[in-house]
């Protein structure tokens, strides 16, 4: 039996992608978690080799090419939402917007907001429009369901606000890009939501202001801004326009992570952000640049890569390839300590080959 | 079932070996870190045990390096020689993770404290730092750290990141982990790892709360937080501890997401009231102390909503009149373990962690059980996270009531994990609580992490029969019968 007659078995399988940055030969839908450990199983008898996604709307690093296109997309259920503990439970499948606004009629508050599904939004790492505070997407996550490269099943975390009761795999695979294994479902932290959610371009302002503000985006493109996101009770609001002088709108930053086809970011000191970000301009040709102040985050889109090597030899962090066609190294840097995980993880190395080399 | 061997021939042979290379490399490790830094003999007794008392084991040498390049050395060495070894800061561990039951070296990182830079909204520290100096140092900035766990005035970043402590400002500013941004890890071969300071592939999550199975932190950057305008203390009392329990939810249900919400119960405010900690509490059922923070026009409305839910919850709200007052109140907080002491020679203290939501049934349990075994209890907690820390009195100097206690803990472990909760929020599960990983965890899930385990300490050399249960067929030295009832006890 050939091995899409196998896969077929367990799962129902349609034609591959053969355009884009990711190509594959198969698609396959799995319904359950149960289609998803088969398949898995099948590509590490056959040495197949897995590229998950939901959307595939924000792939990161250089093109690959794979056996099977695992679309989770189907698997997109929200389990539980408590509305006294302040968590949700919800499989990859399902789209964060979305999630954000059923949360916000129950009066939670999620402090992220990502234009894919929420696979995409653990696996990707990328910081949100409230990152300043809440941080990234791995600090929302209290506890997963994954599966690894060989097929198991596992439980990482707890639904409680701490945990400390073993090795923390629910936030490991958070920016792994599915290089160590897949989420199937995560519960996330939530809060009470705001009275008031508003954004203002200000001057002068930083994130030790004392109207707190979570999230400063600096922004550039023909010309420098700063626009800022509060939350509150519309009384404070109210008083720190009068102080500022400035008048804000309802609603929050939206990022649109899909923009640009040159792309890299920089990985830089916190609150170092704006300073790094100046140096890049002397190397590169950048049509447009974000920095979400205090996560160490700039997201560069660029004319062409020239002057990325120079850059990263003087820059006082990491330069990542995050989009493009670019003939280096897209991450540059390794480390030794994933070299361990994969091996632990994905022993048979069937996730997403060449797309780090651990 | 796991199978224990007691005293059996490769033990016996391990520790015979342990002795003869103990005395061959002594001369070595002086090299190393110098004369004065080698302990052996009966001032080992000082690395017995951390802040977890039923068990005491006497390493056979303590090492303190001075220098990361040191602790590379010393692990090169004692890998070049197959001895075990594990690695301490402060010895506050309240689950005995670095208890050396295993006959292991003790190498203490306390002498690693340096501050190597401050930048941004990062600082870059040794992990021998106690939790303390870093605010010191940032006493004149508009930043802070935000992790405050209990022993933060002695306990290292170290420790801290490896237990991924918490303390009493996780509602809004979460646990170590979250203040996390970077380590250089030593790696059980010897190797040294720079990891993190980017979304993606950042392996830094591993090491949190690894309790130093996987490798030794040899330096930290750590995310630091603005500081607040404005920090504001109310008290609630309640004539019931199901109010108090019920007000918790509520204040969260208002709208307000507090900085801390501290739960001490009428036994521990008796107890403050008697010690050094008195902080003039009224003596009631149950207080909540509750911090709000930010800017100060946000902190206003605030506080209107939570006294109103602490209203409706039928509790009494108390206003400091002073700054004094107020530091009062919390310094009685932070004396809440120690002046435990007023029932009990020592106690066990739990950190299961709950849903918020049980905490009314829980809090009901864990008196029922202190009934039921005749053992005195009082809880002082983290309400605003739901993590619990009962405190369980018993005279250590009597086996029998001191695994009277553990199987009084255990009880309160188990139920708190049918409610929803973990067998640890911030302590860790060391040898306290590793036999709950089988309760909690699924085979699959325990031969992952044993899996993990295993690539990064290929040898098992580093902090063995800790945090995971032994895999079948594992060797683990068994210290005496405390030891044995904490593997082997009925779940």
């Amino acid at each position: 039996m050939d091995w899409v007659s196998e896969v077929e078995r367990v799962t129902k399988v349609n034609e591959g992608n053969n355009k884009g940055v990711v190509k594959w030969e198969i698609t396959v839908i799995p319904q359950s978690y149960e289609e998803v450990r088969n398949i898995i199983k099948i590509a590490n008898e056959r040495k197949l080799s897995i590229y998950p996604y939901s959307l595939n709307s924000h792939h990161i690093g250089p093109p690959i090419s794979v056996n099977i296109g695992l679309n989770l997309s189907n698997l997109n259920k929200i389990i539980e939402i408590s509305d006294e503990d302040f968590y949700v439970t919800a499989q990859v499948g399902i789209k964060v917007d979305e999630l954000f606004n059923i949360l916000k009629n129950k009066g939670l508050f999620l402090p992220a907001y990502y234009n894919g599904s929420l696979g995409g939004f653990l696996s990707t790492n990328l910081p949100t429009p409230f990152s300043s505070f809440y941080g990234y997407p791995k600090n929302l996550i209290l506890m997963a369901k994954i599966i690894t490269g060989d097929g198991i099943i596992v439980k990482s975390g707890g639904k409680t606000t701490k945990f400390s009761s073993g090795y923390k795999l629910h936030k490991l695979l958070s920016g792994m890009l599915g290089l160590l294994g897949i989420y199937l479902e995560a519960t996330l932290k939530a809060y009470p939501y705001p009275e008031v959610i508003v954004t203002a371009e200000v001057k002068n302002i930083n994130l030790t202001s004392k109207y707190r503000p979570v999230s400063l985006i600096y922004e550039r493109e023909k010309e420098e801004k700063v626009i800022a996101t509060f939350l509150g009770f519309k009384n404070a609001i109210e008083k720190m326009e009068r102080e500022l002088g400035i008048k804000s709108v309802n609603g929050f930053y939206t990022i649109d992570y899909s923009e640009g086809e040159n792309v890299v970011s920089l990985h830089i000191t916190r609150g170092r952000e704006i300073e790094e970000v100046k140096k890049a301009y002397e190397y590169l040709s950048i049509r447009k640049t974000f920095c979400i102040i205090g996560t160490g985050y700039c997201r560069l889109m660029l004319n062409s890569f020239e002057g990325l090597e120079k850059l990263r030899s003087s820059i006082n962090g990491y330069v990542v390839v995050e989009k493009g066609e670019y003939s280096g190294d897209y991450w540059g840097f390794r480390s030794k300590t994933l070299h361990r995980l994969k091996n632990a993880l994905d022993p048979n190395a069937i996730l997403c080959p060449s797309l780090y080399v651990t | 079932m796991f199978i224990y061997f007691k005293l059996n021939s490769i033990i016996i042979i391990y520790k015979l070996r342990l002795k003869i290379m103990i005395v061959m490399l002594i001369d070595r490790l002086k090299e190393v870190v110098g004369e004065e830094w080698v302990i052996t003999g009966e001032d080992t007794e000082l690395y017995s045990y951390p802040a977890f008392i039923p068990l005491k084991v006497n390493p056979p040498i303590v090492v303190l390096p001075g220098s990361e390049e040191e602790v590379i050395e010393l692990v090169n060495l004692l890998n070049e020689n197959n001895v075990k070894y594990l690695v301490r800061g402060s010895g506050t561990s309240l689950s005995g993770s670095t208890t050396p039951t295993q006959g292991e070296v003790v190498i203490s990182l306390t002498r690693l404290n340096k501050i190597y830079s401050f930048e941004g909204y990062e600082i870059t520290v040794g992990p021998g730092l106690a939790n303390f100096m870093i605010n010191k140092f940032l006493s004149t900035s508009n930043l802070f750290y935000a992790p405050d766990p209990s022993s933060y005035v002695v306990s290292s970043i170290g420790g801290n990141i490896s237990h991924d402590s918490g303390g009493m400002h996780t509602p809004k500013y979460g646990t170590t982990f979250d203040s996390v941004v970077k380590l250089k890890v030593l790696l059980p071969d010897g190797s040294v790892d720079e990891i993190g300071g980017s979304n993606f592939f950042d392996p830094t999550s591993i090491f949190v709360g690894a309790e130093g199975t996987l490798g030794i932190i040899l330096r930290a950057t750590l995310r630091l937080f603005p500081r607040p305008e404005k920090s504001k203390t109310l008290m609630a009392s309640f004539n019931s501890i199901e109010d108090a329990a019920r007000a918790v939810i509520n204040v969260f249900r208002c709208g307000v997401t507090p900085a801390a919400m501290e739960f001490l119960d009428k036994n521990s405010i008796i107890a403050i009231e008697n010690t050094q900690y008195k902080a003039n509490y009224p003596i009631t059922e149950a207080i909540l102390l509750i911090e709000l923070d930010g800017y100060s026009e946000n902190v206003e409305e605030e506080e209107v909503r939570v006294i109103k839910a602490i209203r409706e919850s039928k509790g009494e709200i108390h206003v400091p009149k002073d700054e004094e007052e107020k530091n009062r109140w919390w310094w009685g907080r932070k004396g809440a373990f120690p002046s435990f002491a007023y029932y009990s020679p020592a106690y066990l203290t739990l950190d299961a962690n709950v849903p918020r939501s049980t905490l009314p049934t829980i809090l009901k349990f864990i008196y029922d059980i202190s009934k039921k075994y005749g053992l005195p209890v009082a809880n002082s907690f983290h309400a605003g996270d739901g993590t619990l820390h009962p405190l369980i009195g018993f005279n250590p100097k009597n086996v029998d009531e001191t695994i009277n206690a553990i199987r009084a803990a255990e009880e309160i472990t188990k139920f708190a994990i049918k409610l929803g909760g973990v067998p640890s929020g911030e302590h860790g599960i060391g040898i306290e609580k590793i036999k709950f990983m089988k309760l909690y965890y699924s085979e699959d899930d325990l031969e992952i992490m044993r899996r993990i385990r295993n690539s990064f300490d290929v040898k098992g050399l580093l902090n063995r029969c800790k945090l995971i249960p032994p895999s079948k067929g594992e060797i683990c030295n068994v210290v005496n019968k405390i030891h044995s009832y904490l593997l082997e006890g009925d779940i």
